[in-house]
């Protein structure tokens, strides 16, 4: 991907240096066709999300108290709302449980998801079938899920618990999931990584199948093993691929927010207020839109942050 | 091929597309609507069937005028409110939650109703605890529809069993009846029925304490309001609640998070012995679960230093948006009047706002309702200031109880910092 | 020839492979197989210590509540009319805008590709209420051209880079050679390119469905009245101001997976291959 990019800002060097010559109504007539195959796109990505989008920048600068708005117009207070946001505990409580939320369902995701590409890559009878079950969490609307994992760690006739105490644990009999700051965390990031498994799994099992079979003969021929195979070649070769997986998924999941809204709403005792569910309850709750389009603002940041550092590594890694 | 017509072929696609994408402004018809919101029920047909009835009789004597009614869920009805009233859209009428209606008054949304109301000459029956909670700054911006006040409900049988003739009074003889009922059945060593629930998802049961122990949860200073759940006797309250879990284990271990919808659903699988509920959900229980006729009893909360019961329900408003207000208020009136009181009170099985309507014998004779309506005089609502929206929006006061009952604080420690996150709220500075 | 000793590992292998492919299976399924067995039992084997996964007397009550006693059908009818139209809607605008992207060359490219990608990532809850205000500004509020106008939007970034890495493969010779037969450069698209694209277009068609089956937020502000609002919504409203109904709810959340159940399994072969074949060769 890193490639096309690079590409894009060649090509894109040369398109803009050539008006210079010819004028610039000329370029437009001459690329008209194309620029009406863009049109559709860019026109409903400008109405439905960049106007809004700049919108909410200016309310990052606003004393927007939602209660107040009828009576005065928002005031322009400059950086104070990032100030009050960054001077604030919670939101460094927040992020620290963000991050290793997402760092715990990215990690998890990719290992579950590479183990399970491998085996399906495997060649066995039934492996059809298996390929079929593994997308059924995917399948599942999100809203769904979250009400069916919420049934499931019921504490008093949840199924989990009777699982558990089934096969010896005891001590999990009427086990308090969701009501235990610790195993509330885990127990959403168990059905965050449930529903992301299948998506990379797929997605990984797509890139192996692409890597030539003789690569790995003639690996085994020199006496690699499983460890090794995997390590030394399927990695390596997909490392591309993985690297757009963990950047999508690190988005997807340091933005979460049905799941953890329907299973714990941030509780219990503000253990899993990630910075999803805080954004929405400073909007919502304590209706400070300002404040809350600050969060999001700096959750944009961050966001883009760790995908510049992703690509930086790629890059790097490439050119050696 | 001609370059112009690749185009033009081109752009009728395009053409098309964008119409599907922009097609937009549907033609508004000619008849005067009134929009009305109302919220979601537990008897959405019998809801419907009354709104029919109201609304058929409203059309008739309102020639031309045709009621567009819309239910509003719970979740998430906080954000369809706001997000209308600042897009423009609000509605013309709208049922609200007696704690939201400081919130909107604050506002400016809500139509200052003050004058109407005094106009209608039933204006000193209203229940207190609901003029209180639409009251702003003198004004009312809010016409009192129902209320619903929270009584115990307990297994009659359970009690009986123990040898218990009477429903306690006070606090520490329910603490006594609590660990009687509390036992384990299958003998694994853990109890599995449980004497109460201190339902750390919600707030409406352990908060009433504070008023119970005789004081008030927030004051009103010369600086502005200023939260009072840090005085001795609120903490010694809330410790009394929480001993209920911590001390005397008569609740569940999940109920750090449990809300009454989980209390709800112990008492039917009659895992739980007594519950703080609102009146209708003894017949839901008796549904629910046949096996509880006649077993349950209810009963006013036993007193620490008196009685006091968190009092909801809802105000009807007309905001102030509104271009038919006039319309909009004879709305607001025809669904106070006695017959549709009483009608939506026994759908609903909460209280008309009117107390002179409580005398009628299908509340009075009711040996369920008759307690809870003698309890109404002992409601009490959450001080009716903007901020308390987001007080309880921000679940300041779950998450303080909830750091008792997980031991992340203690009971002083958690109630201070709970007392400091509400002035901020509120704006107080000392 | 084989010796012994391959022959033990093979089978190890095996051994190894059919332990792991239970696991997979047991955890994709179970919590999927627990919500169609609640949804078929009474309240009366719901709450009960000793659970089980075939109910003693299983009942259709649960389904015959929703689907006669509630707006659930309504709500269902809903979804699905709004992630049809979706998916058909920004299927066609994304391969115009992907091909768009990967045929020409013209200023403002690169800008708008990256900006595209952007926009991905900004959390969707915080310009809720400035969209709420452009939909009100457009007349679209209470009709379902909201949803489909912003949910078509919100697939483009991921429909227009999956398939502009389709087109992007296909070799420009192919086109070239119908322009010179007298295509047009959209006959060249139609006719040349998305009949090859096949896969990446029903990979771009899973996603914009599931995203506009699950969507929550928009839904929820958008859309006041009831027989207009869609299934995630719906599906909350069950979680109720009363108790916890488990059965109709597992009832309801069945009825509401069965579409894209049905959606997956008629591409499912499509779908490895189209997922990454773009992304793969990056």
């Amino acid at each position: 991907m890193q490639k096309q990019v690079d590409r894009l800002h060649k090509n894109a060097g040369r398109a803009w240096t050539r008006p210079a010559s010819r004028s610039l109504l000329r370029e437009i007539k001459k690329n008209g066709i194309a620029y009406l195959f863009i049109l559709p796109a860019m026109v409903g990505i400008f109405a439905v999300i960049l106007v809004p989008l700049v919108q909410a920048i200016v309310i990052s600068f606003k004393r927007y108290y939602i209660l107040d708005i009828l009576r005065e117009d928002p005031p322009f207070v400059g950086l104070a709302n990032y100030a009050a946001i960054l001077s604030d505990p919670q939101f460094w409580y927040s992020l620290k449980i963000t991050i290793w939320f997402t760092f715990a369902c990215v990690a998890l995701t990719m290992l579950f998801g590479l183990l399970i590409a491998i085996l399906l890559d495997q060649d066995f009878p039934g492996n059809n079938i298996v390929a079929v079950s593994v997308l059924v969490p995917w399948v599942i609307p999100r809203v769904a899920s979250s009400i069916l994992w919420k049934w499931i760690y019921d504490d008093q006739f949840g199924i989990l618990n009777y699982i558990l105490s089934k096969i010896g644990l005891k001590s999990f009999a009427s086990f308090p999931w969701l009501a235990r700051a610790g195993s509330a965390f885990w127990a959403v990031i168990i059905v965050v990584v449930w529903q992301s498994v299948p998506f990379v799994a797929v997605s990984l099992l797509a890139g192996l199948k692409t890597i030539p079979n003789e690569v790995y003969e003639a690996a085994e021929i020199d006496g690699a093993g499983f460890w090794q195979k995997t390590t030394l070649i399927s990695i390596p070769m997909l490392r591309n691929l993985i690297t757009i997986l963990i950047v999508m998924s690190t988005i997807w999941d340091f933005k979460v927010f049905d799941q953890m809204f329907v299973m714990t709403e941030g509780g219990p005792a503000g253990s899993t207020m990630v910075l999803g569910i805080y954004t929405w309850m400073m909007a919502f709750g304590r209706l400070q839109m300002g404040l809350a389009s600050a969060l999001a603002m700096i959750m944009f940041v961050l966001v883009m942050i760790v995908t510049a550092i992703y690509l930086k590594l790629l890059m790097r890694e490439e050119t050696l | 091929m001609t370059a112009k017509s690749k185009f033009s072929r081109l752009s009728v696609v395009l053409g098309v597309v964008l119409l599907i994408m922009t097609m937009t402004v549907g033609i508004a018809s000619g008849a005067t609507t009134l929009e009305v919101w109302m919220m979601e029920t537990g008897n959405p047909d019998g809801a419907k069937a009354f709104f029919n009835a109201v609304n058929t009789e409203f059309e008739a004597a309102h020639p031309g005028v045709k009621v567009n009614l819309s239910w509003i869920p719970w979740l998430g009805a906080q954000q369809k409110f706001l997000t209308s009233i600042t897009g423009g859209i609000a509605p013309d009428v709208a049922e609200l939650g007696t704690t939201w209606t400081p919130d909107y008054a604050y506002m400016g949304a809500l139509e200052d109703v003050t004058e109407r109301i005094n106009a209608l000459g039933y204006a000193s029956e209203f229940v207190p605890a609901l003029v209180e909670s639409a009251t702003l700054d003198g004004k009312l911006y809010g016409l009192p529809w129902y209320a619903g006040n929270r009584c115990m409900i307990y297994r009659k049988d359970w009690l009986e069993e123990e040898g218990i003739k009477e429903f306690p009074k006070t606090w520490n003889e329910f603490i006594e009846v609590t660990k009687k009922l509390t036992k384990d059945l299958d003998g694994d060593g853990k109890p599995d029925r449980f004497g109460f629930s201190v339902n750390g998802g919600s707030q409406h049961e352990f908060m009433p304490l504070i008023w119970m122990n005789g004081v008030e949860i927030a004051i009103q200073t010369d600086k502005g309001w200023k939260s009072n759940v840090d005085s001795p006797e609120a903490i010694e309250a809330i410790r009394l609640f929480a001993d209920l879990y911590l001390k005397h284990k008569v609740s569940p271990e999940g109920s750090v998070t449990w809300s009454v919808l989980n209390s709800r659903k112990a008492f039917t699988t009659e895992t739980l012995g007594i519950v703080i509920d609102l009146p209708l959900l003894v017949d839901r229980f008796q549904n629910d679960n046949p096996n509880l006729k006649g077993k349950i009893g209810v009963a006013p909360i036993p007193a620490v230093k008196q009685t006091a019961s968190f009092t909801g329900g809802s105000n009807v408003v007309m905001f102030s948006q509104s271009k038919k207000k006039d319309l909009a208020w004879d709305y607001m009136r025809l669904l106070l009047e006695p017959k549709h009181q009483l009608a939506w009170a026994d759908l609903v099985k909460f209280f008309p706002a009117r107390t002179s309507i409580l005398k009628d014998p299908s509340i009075a004779n009711d040996p369920v309702l008759s307690v809870y309506a003698d309890n109404l005089k002992y409601g009490r609502t959450y001080p009716a200031i903007h901020q308390w929206g987001q007080v309880e929006n921000t679940k300041i006061l779950i998450t303080a109880m909830q750091e008792i009952l997980l031991e992340k604080k203690t009971v002083e420690q958690s109630m201070t910092d709970l007392a400091k996150a509400m002035n901020l709220l509120f704006g107080y500075q000392e | 020839m084989r010796n012994p000793r391959s022959g033990h590992r093979a089978l190890l292998k095996y051994a190894v492979i059919y332990v792991a492919a239970a696991a997979v299976m047991f955890i994709s399924l179970f919590p999927f197989l627990w919500m169609i067995s609640t949804s078929f039992k009474p309240t009366s084997e719901t709450f009960t210590r000793i659970p089980r996964l075939i109910p003693k007397n299983p009942t259709l009550d649960n389904y015959r509540m929703v689907l006669g006693e509630t707006m659930i059908p309504k709500y269902f009818l809903n979804s699905l009319y709004v992630a049809i139209l979706t998916t058909a809607l920004s299927i066609i605008v994304a391969s115009l805008g992907a091909y768009g992207f990967s045929r020409f060359r013209f200023p403002g490219r690169s800008p708008a590709l990256i900006m595209i990608l952007g926009v991905q990532m900004f959390p969707s809850q915080v310009i809720i209420i400035p969209l709420f205000i452009v939909m009100k500004n457009l007349a679209l509020l209470n009709t379902h051209k909201s949803l489909l106008v912003s949910y078509t939007t919100f697939t483009l970034p991921l429909t227009v880079w999956m398939l502009k890495g389709f087109f992007d493969e296909i070799p420009r010779e192919l086109e070239e050679a119908a322009l010179i037969d007298g295509c047009s450069k959209l006959g060249a698209f139609t006719k040349i390119v998305l009949p090859l694209s096949l896969q990446g277009i029903v990979a771009s068609a899973i996603f914009a469905f599931i995203g506009a089956w699950n969507e929550f937020m928009f839904a929820m502000t958008f859309i006041n009245l009831e027989e207009l609002k869609t299934m995630p919504v719906g599906l909350t409203s069950f979680f109720g101001r009363f108790t916890v109904e488990w059965n109709p709810l597992m009832a309801a959340s069945v009825l509401f997976t069965i579409p894209s159940l049905v959606f997956f399994a008629l591409v499912q072969r499509n779908l490895a291959r189209g997922l990454v074949a773009g992304a793969v060769k990056g």
